[in-house]
């Protein structure tokens, strides 16, 4: 148990992160972390040196986040979507980290993980598919749709700034 | 000017270095779940070998006990790995929010709303994913229509004005004070090269500790082993148990086999317990026998239940007192009489079900060696009586002192050879006392047997 919590004070504050962008809310995120290092505990013999360790507890974190998302938030892609990007106009250095965070969490349950998975996590639209079990063409779609909320809430946001 | 990578990049630089310390009640929390399994491990494991005892036996007992090679043993493996999906917490407001009592009343709106929202989703489960539909298209035609964004399964147009004014509470400025309120981010670029130098130093620690963990999560705790073994029985004393006037005949056994199904569970490295069903039988001759076929005198054996209407006399021809005996020598009877020199043939056979603790004295990588110890209940099966001679093989009867339980104690020595990660022969000489074989009149004949049973054993 000493080891375990050694672990766990260790590694818990940027698992916590990772799950809070996984997760809609903060406690949801609560709920993936002990779920996660539960889990991480009773696999650790499972865990084989060959990657690193906090990459192992990463996934496991990622993988117990689709979980709890997967089945819900059915999205549909739109077959004839244009993928061009608008051009936005913002200052990146106004925007804090706690903003960020909550433009994530604030995306639909799939927005959220295919643009973790992708921006943040860099797996490829491919890998994404088979963890969500949905198509190729879908998890980018999805991503596009996540970027262009992200973008409008950005914008908001700045325009918020200015006026204050 | 911002393109699409600038965003991508925005988020990734902005989200790097990103640690926030979970509240303290989710270490606790995980600490009492991984304590409670462990505790928990050991009560079933009683209810479930007993149970598969039970049952495998009551089944055997009812069908048919020839056919006990059929035997299969349900297992279970218990999988802690079920993640635990948690109902939709649509609307997250924490209670941290600056404005307590303000938000708190929001919050307990927000749930009934939420219930309404549940049931009303139940209800209408297949509207919702054309609603859903809908909602999507809209959301991103509408830009002012954020709060889609954020609670996404809340679809009724309804539903969404009410959320429009939790969105309101949720503008970029309120959410610094709201969700992470109260995290403390840690500047990690700062403490980057400590970290570094924690997790080498925990991570030694761990490889330190892991062997024992790895052991014992890797020996995985149920095994199950179908078994065959020769047994050899014995008397530890002299005597017959089929009357007293045979006492001094000597008394021989026929290697029998055995078989059968065995559980075993681990309880740590050392200690583990075993179970199962096993059909045991023992073949006794009672040799030099004289037994002579005649209508005038009745069967003389006091232990047999006779069930041929013959009638049989049976004398030894080893006993030195003959002469005391009450129905004289063989020599006493007239010469037409059939008169032949054989051996009484006494079969017992038993469901055994055995409770053994083994411990493991020995253990390289592939050979261990476990000292085995415990009890077997004897449920009697088979019980019969026949004299084989030249002139008669016939079945006589039964032994009616042979109780129908019986106990026994065992000691033994169990020998594990590695053949896979989850196969392993064994091989286990075992010496087992019957501690109450006999009603009564056993003229101190004291049964044991002694076997060497092997088998294969499948660890999951």
């Amino acid at each position: 148990m000493q080891s375990q919590s050694q672990v766990y004070q260790l590694f818990a504050g940027k698992l916590f992160a990772l799950s809070l962008k996984y997760c809609r809310n903060y406690q949801d995120a609560e709920d993936v972390l002990q779920d996660s290092f539960i889990n991480a505990f009773h696999k650790i013999h499972q865990f084989k040196n060959k990657g690193s360790f906090e990459g192992w507890l990463r996934r496991i974190v990622i993988t117990t986040a689709l979980q709890k998302y997967k089945e819900h938030s059915p999205l549909h892609v739109l077959k004839d979507e244009n993928y061009m990007e608008e051009e936005v106009t913002l200052d990146e250095s106004s925007v804090s980290l706690d903003v960020l965070l909550t433009f994530i969490q604030s995306l639909p349950d799939r927005y959220r993980l295919v643009f973790n998975l992708y921006v943040l996590d860099n797996y490829s639209h491919k890998e994404i598919s088979e963890m969500l079990s949905i198509s190729e063409g879908t998890s980018k779609s999805n991503l596009f749709r996540a970027k262009k909320i992200l973008k409008s809430k950005l914008e908001e946001y700045q325009i918020k700034l200015q006026k204050a | 000017m911002m393109e699409d990578k600038n965003i991508d990049r925005l988020f990734q630089e902005g989200l790097k270095d990103f640690e926030v310390q979970p509240n303290e009640r989710v270490w606790q929390n995980i600490e009492e779940r991984l304590t409670k399994k462990k505790k928990r491990r050991i009560i079933p494991f009683w209810w479930l070998s007993g149970g598969i005892a039970a049952g495998i036996l009551i089944t055997l007992l009812l069908v048919n006990p020839e056919e006990n090679s059929t035997i299969s043993i349900p297992s279970e493996i218990e999988n802690y790995t079920t993640p635990v999906v948690i109902d939709n917490k649509t609307i997250e407001i924490d209670t941290s929010s600056v404005n307590p009592s303000n938000s708190r009343n929001k919050i307990e709106k927000v749930v009934q709303e939420n219930h309404i929202v549940k049931t009303i989703k139940k209800k209408e489960a297949t509207t919702e994913k054309l609603a859903n539909q809908v909602e999507n298209t809209e959301h991103i035609s509408n830009k002012n229509n954020r709060l889609v964004a954020h609670t996404p399964q809340n679809l009724e147009k309804e539903k969404k004005d009410r959320n429009k004014a939790i969105e309101k509470n949720s503008n970029p400025e309120q959410s610094k004070k709201n969700t992470l309120a109260e995290n403390t981010l840690n500047d990690t670029k700062k403490n980057s090269k400590e970290t570094d130098k924690k997790v080498d130093n925990t991570l030694a620690l761990l490889v330190e500790e892991e062997p024992i963990e790895k052991e014992e999560k890797k020996s995985q705790k149920w095994s199950i082993t179908p078994v065959v073994g020769v047994i050899k029985s014995g008397s530890f004393t002299g005597g017959s148990s089929l009357d007293a006037t045979l006492n001094e005949n000597t008394i021989s056994s026929n290697e029998t086999f055995t078989y059968g199904m065995r559980v075993s569970y681990k309880l740590d490295e050392k200690w583990s317990l075993r179970t199962g069903v096993q059909l045991q039988k023992t073949v006794f001759n009672t040799e030099n026998v004289a037994v002579v076929s005649n209508t005038v005198r009745p069967n003389n054996l006091s232990n047999v239940s006779f069930n041929s209407t013959e009638n049989l006399s049976f004398f030894s021809l080893e006993s030195t007192n003959n002469s005391s005996d009450a129905l004289g020598s063989p020599s006493s009877f007239p010469n037409n009489f059939a008169n032949t020199r054989g051996s009484i043939q006494q079969t017992y056979s038993y469901f055994e079900v055995p409770v053994e603790v083994q411990y493991q004295v020995f253990t390289s990588k592939t050979v261990k060696t476990q000292l085995i110890s415990g009890i077997s209940t004897l449920f009697l099966n088979e019980n019969s009586i026949a004299v084989n001679s030249p002139i008669f093989n016939q079945e006589l009867g039964e032994a009616n002192n042979i109780n129908s339980f019986n106990f026994s104690g065992n000691l033994g020595v169990n020998f594990d050879i590695q053949l896979t990660k989850s196969m392993l022969f064994n091989l286990n000489p075992m010496m087992k006392a019957q501690l109450n074989t006999f009603s009564e009149n056993n003229n101190g004949f004291s049964p044991f047997t002694f076997g060497i049973y092997s088998g294969v054993s499948f660890t999951f």
